[in-house]
């Protein structure tokens, strides 16, 4: 009997060990692909064809499908997770980059670089339902947890522009620090972090007051400062860890969460853009563009545990369950 | 600057010799000082130079190719060398030197591979959206000239937001302070130097239809910014500002 519990335990352990088996989508920008590893082994399983200059990579609320932006197809493919093919596509406004998902995933709000504007579709009806104009460049876009706000940033302008959902309407403009590129709701809907490129920076505003709450600065020691350029941002579930990448300083640095400190800078591959963290957030994936791979953190160990060689230029990634 | 910004590839190529022809300009002298000087900062050799002395004829008479044909190989013969490299600001015969060279090089300098804060070629790090932007506006690509006049007035707009000021004696300070961050579609925050007033920028290294590279190239370290590894470091300037 106690044999057989110890079985049983055994069993158990190493269900819980497999359940966190994840699948990751990466978009790879040069050669129009998205590739498809495995969580478990951390290997590639297969390659998905897709439009042209695949960015913006999200999975919808229930993780059963991937959205990509096609930058010189106009359009996005949508890949079904469990056959992992292309099974749709939808509109997206002319050379969509980054999107945002609304929290019941009946709704894409799509920054269009080259028209300055925010274009909103419908998911279920498959149709462009408005368009927001917003500052020149628009590329990172963020939805609010309770759905009610959509925030953009714009390159050129510098500008985090606040838009209400309810009236598709600007509510507010923030100038934020040289070429903001991605905003990030923290999970409790409170704060918003935007990345700037060019200053290096995170901004953190208030969502409601839209004041700056805090500023954070990076300075990895032996990066000359220009190369160290804000991008990615995630942020867990609980609120306290915060990760950012650093572009073409190859670094992703570790934030805390509540008071903003800058903890430690991991070193992975090389123009490290976008993040993505497993969805049971033991590990942080790190698209590197001129490496040509991904970086694996494991989040208890607190390094990088593995780079893995993916498509050319992988610019976006994504986990489901 | 832009010297330093070819040197800097040409030597990652290990591009090392250079035949280096020189117009009769006081501009293509002050040029070609500028190629000697980066050859020796960077590593790589002048092994012959010559002084181009025909008087700029006409091509686009009836038979000018035949001149330039006859004229060029014999006179572009030169010590065993990887590269050619023209001194010609005033574009009076640069462009005539390639494919018509004694030995198949390729031609550098200011025709042919060129160093330049701008070339109509560029699209990377956004500047595929700034180039559609002027494109509608202009219906032509942004030349050099337009870039530089477009990038004087960002930067002072830029100094301006940031300053929260209009005044001109607080831009200009800000504009040379080190918060100062300027976005020019080149992938890196540009800033002024303090020692001579001079836009630390990412040089491209382009020809004529083909962004090639951008320097600095990364093989080049510097203690400070790899920016400053190109033009008069503060450690070597020979200007005294006010």
């Amino acid at each position: 009997m106690k044999f057989g519990t110890a079985i049983l335990l055994l069993i158990v352990g190493l269900q819980v060990e497999t359940a966190r088996a994840d699948t990751i989508f990466v978009s790879n920008e040069q050669d129009d692909t998205v590739s498809v590893i495995d969580g478990e082994a951390l290997k590639v399983v297969t390659t998905i064809p897709v439009g042209r200059r695949p960015r913006g990579i999200e999975a919808s609320p229930d993780g059963r499908r991937i959205y990509v932006a096609l930058g010189d197809d106009d359009r996005f493919d949508v890949i079904d997770v469990a056959s992992r093919k292309v099974v749709d596509t939808l509109p997206s406004g002319p050379d969509p980059e980054r999107f945002a998902i609304s929290p019941d995933g009946t709704r894409l709000y799509i920054a269009n670089e080259n028209d300055n504007v925010v274009t909103i579709v419908d998911v279920a009806a498959k149709k462009l339902v408005g368009e927001v104009q917003v500052g020149i460049e628009p590329e990172g876009m963020a939805v609010s947890p309770d759905g009610k706000q959509v925030v953009c940033t714009s390159e050129t302008t510098s500008m985090a522009h606040f838009i209400d959902t309810a009236t598709g309407q600007l509510s507010d403009n923030i100038l934020i620090d040289t070429r903001p590129r991605v905003a990030r709701f923290a999970p409790d809907g409170r704060r918003v972090w935007v990345s700037s490129e060019l200053r290096g920076s995170v901004t953190v505003l208030d969502s409601t007051s839209r004041d700056v709450v805090q500023r954070i600065d990076f300075n990895a020691p032996g990066v000359p400062q220009e190369l160290i350029q804000a991008v990615g941002v995630a942020i867990t579930r609980d609120g306290k860890r915060a990760f950012v990448a650093l572009g073409p300083s190859a670094r992703v640095a570790e934030v805390d969460g509540e008071n903003f400190k800058v903890l430690r800078y991991h070193l992975v591959g090389q123009r490290v853009w976008n993040l993505a963290f497993s969805p049971d957030e033991h590990r942080l994936y790190t698209t590197n563009g001129n490496s040509n791979d991904i970086s694996v953190l494991d989040l208890a160990a607190d390094r990088v545990v593995k780079s893995l060689g993916v498509g050319w230029a992988p610019w976006g990634v994504v986990a489901v369950p | 600057m832009q010297a330093d910004a070819l040197a800097q590839y040409l030597v990652v190529r290990r591009w090392l010799r250079w035949a280096l022809i020189v117009g009769q300009h006081q501009g293509d002298a002050f040029y070609a000082e500028a190629v000697r000087q980066a050859a020796k900062r960077f590593g790589a050799r002048i092994v012959e130079e010559k002084k181009w002395t025909f008087e700029p004829g006409n091509p686009h008479a009836d038979s000018g190719h035949v001149t330039l044909q006859s004229e060029i190989p014999p006179f572009t013969r030169a010590t065993e060398h990887d590269v050619m490299i023209v001194a010609d600001e005033s574009d009076e015969f640069g462009d005539e030197l390639s494919y018509r060279t004694w030995s198949p090089r390729p031609v550098a300098g200011t025709q042919g591979l060129i160093a330049t804060a701008w070339s109509p070629v560029q699209e990377q790090w956004g500047a595929l959206q700034l180039q559609s932007r002027f494109e509608r506006q202009a219906h032509r690509r942004m030349t050099l000239r337009d870039y530089t006049a477009w990038l004087a007035v960002r930067a002072i707009g830029e100094a301006a937001i940031r300053s929260h000021s209009t005044d001109a004696e607080t831009v200009k300070h800000f504009m040379q302070g080190p918060e100062f961050r300027l976005g020019g579609f080149k992938g890196q925050p540009m800033s002024f130097r303090p020692w001579d007033n001079q836009l630390r920028q990412p040089i491209l290294i382009a020809g004529p239809r083909v962004l090639v590279s951008v320097s600095p190239q990364p093989e080049f370290l510097h203690e400070g910014s790899p920016l400053d590894s190109l033009g008069p470091d503060a450690t070597e300037t020979r200007c005294k500002l006010p």
